[in-house]
């Protein structure tokens, strides 16, 4: 009897068939593995046609060295928590922040906590905070803000969490978190009490205050902890201001910037991650490339002068909408120690600033412009 | 009202202050103090009338622990200083508007008060109490040196609100 003809349709159907109803109940390990070795041995014994139903290998995008992404942690920031019973919206607002993180699949390596967790820096208000950051499901990197500090210079929050500055190293990544708000004293010969010492730090336009730095002994441990790194290793900065100086009025500002730039210079490329200035903000000097953080408590508006050029401003925030402005985000660390920086806007779209936009001074991957105007 | 409260305030500080200096000014002419005390020096005398003026002031300045509001107020955060209307004063005047000629009082006077007024503002928008607030949150907080504030117009529809609203 003469071979009925069958098209390939039928016979692609009827291959898989074959092939996929007798194993049941596979978990996505063993279904790999059959669909793979299984299918070469089906050809290899000439009982599955090669024409028709094959696994295709679909060769990966061959990355440049050092274009790879490795991994990606997350980022919370500047929460400024009172007590509950005084404002309970700046915890809501951590409380949801920490949902979006731990409803992240896969979960990220771990979470930045970018600083300025307390708004006054009372014990009452980071114990709060750190009772909600323990939902984490991933490991958490505490930074340290002023409104944090300024209070009882740091006792309450190193008691929690450890001390301010420290460094270690990930997935060839070398990290470093830095305490970048130290200010000159200005509160002694004005007789000021702690409150009063606080109260002034955390007004943003207060001029009493001294501009933040990251101060000589901060810079001496600096030095010495990259001494053993080569040139060529990637390093990733974690400090609550930014590391350059924008605009010395808000404190966006850091005092000593130059110096820890000159700390960093011989490193092939470094990040700065930073927290607050409550807001989309990019800039790069020479190899440091930088990244600002969201708030989850409120947006900033923009410096009125001094604005990095990379910055692609988002528009004004909706004053109706408490959450318009504000968000989280996560990091996504490639292999150069370069990243792509996630700014999870909780009004928005979320907006991802790629790793070639700084890399290649704001000619490629250029994130999108807002359609209004900014502040 | 805060204004007046001051005045009073300073007013019976200085009074007491010229009551001690007269006191001890003609201490030595009292039988009392010419018994035991005949020969006072004016430095003497002058010390001791220091010695009480800053008592009596320390004891002012601890019941009046915002005495220097404006001062400590303008150190903290930008005032902008009230225009400079002494051009006013040039020229003719009393023509034409219904208060006379500006004197250089009226000048002064106007520049004092609405300097006051602006730093007893800023001192509102830079807290939370003074402002009335229910959450602890003060207007600088959102708005540092008053960015960002976009002034608009009332009434007008509010398309947030869906509604008319006066404000």
């Amino acid at each position: 009897m003469r071979k009925k003809h069958r098209s390939t349709e039928t016979r692609y159907r009827k291959d898989s068939e074959v092939l996929f109803s007798s194993p049941k109940n596979f978990n996505r390990r063993d279904f790999l593995k059959f669909s793979t070795a299984g299918v070469a041995a089906l050809v290899a014994k000439g009982l599955l046609p090669p024409t028709t139903f094959l696994p295709v290998r679909v060769n990966q995008a061959e990355a440049s060295p050092g274009t790879a992404q490795s991994f990606r942690f997350a980022y919370i920031s500047d929460s400024h928590l009172y007590e509950k019973d005084i404002n309970d919206r700046f915890v809501r607002s951590l409380l949801r922040a920490v949902d979006d993180v731990n409803n992240l699949d896969p979960q990220p390596d771990f979470v930045l906590y970018g600083g300025d967790l307390a708004q006054l820096g009372q014990p009452m208000e980071l114990e709060l905070g750190a009772q909600i950051l323990k939902n984490l499901k991933a490991p958490v990197k505490m930074m340290v803000g002023e409104h944090d500090w300024y209070l009882d210079m740091g006792a309450k929050w190193r008691e929690l969490f450890g001390k301010p500055t420290y460094s270690w190293d990930y997935k060839g990544i070398h990290f470093v978190t830095l305490n970048s708000v130290v200010e000159r004293d200005f509160w002694t010969k004005r007789g000021m009490t702690p409150m009063e010492r606080m109260k002034t730090v955390a007004g943003l336009d207060n001029g009493v205050q001294s501009p933040f730095m990251v101060g000589e002994e901060q810079r001496e441990w600096l030095r010495a902890d990259l001494a053993t790194y080569a040139s060529d290793t990637p390093i990733i900065v974690f400090s609550h201001s930014p590391l350059y100086k924008l605009y010395k009025s808000w404190n966006f500002w850091t005092d000593d910037a130059e110096d820890v730039q000159a700390i960093l210079n011989r490193f092939n490329d470094v990040v700065v991650i930073h927290g607050h200035t409550h807001q989309l903000l990019t800039n790069r000097i020479g190899n440091i490339h930088y990244h600002g953080m969201l708030s989850t408590a409120w947006p900033w508006p923009y410096a009125p002068e001094g604005m990095p050029e990379l910055t692609i401003e988002m528009n004004r925030s909706d004053p109706f909408n408490p959450n318009d402005g504000c968000g989280d985000g996560e990091v996504r660390v490639y292999t150069d120690g370069l990243v792509d920086k996630v700014y999870n806007l909780w009004n928005r779209n979320p907006v991802t600033v790629p790793r070639a936009y700084t890399a290649s001074w704001g000619k490629e991957g250029v994130p999108p412009k807002p359609n209004l105007a900014s502040y | 009202m805060f204004s007046n409260a001051r005045n009073t305030l300073a007013a019976l500080s200085f009074a007491g202050l010229a009551i001690a200096l007269v006191g001890l000014g003609h201490g030595g002419d009292t039988p009392e103090r010419g018994k035991h005390e005949t020969m006072k020096t004016a430095s003497e005398t002058r010390s001791e009338g220091r010695a009480v003026a800053d008592m009596l002031m320390a004891q002012w300045k601890r019941e009046n622990p915002n005495r220097d509001w404006v001062i400590e107020e303008k150190e903290r955060h930008t005032i902008i200083p009230p225009a400079d209307n002494s051009d006013l004063l040039e020229g003719e005047q009393g023509e034409g508007h219904a208060y006379g000629k500006y004197t250089e009082q009226d000048i002064l006077m106007w520049a004092r008060e609405l300097e006051k007024l602006v730093v007893e503002g800023s001192r509102v928008f830079h807290d939370a109490d003074l402002l009335g607030s229910t959450i602890a949150v003060s207007c600088d907080m959102c708005h540092p040196d008053a960015a960002n504030t976009h002034p608009e117009t009332y009434p007008k529809f509010q398309v947030q609100m869906g509604r008319v609203v006066l404000l």
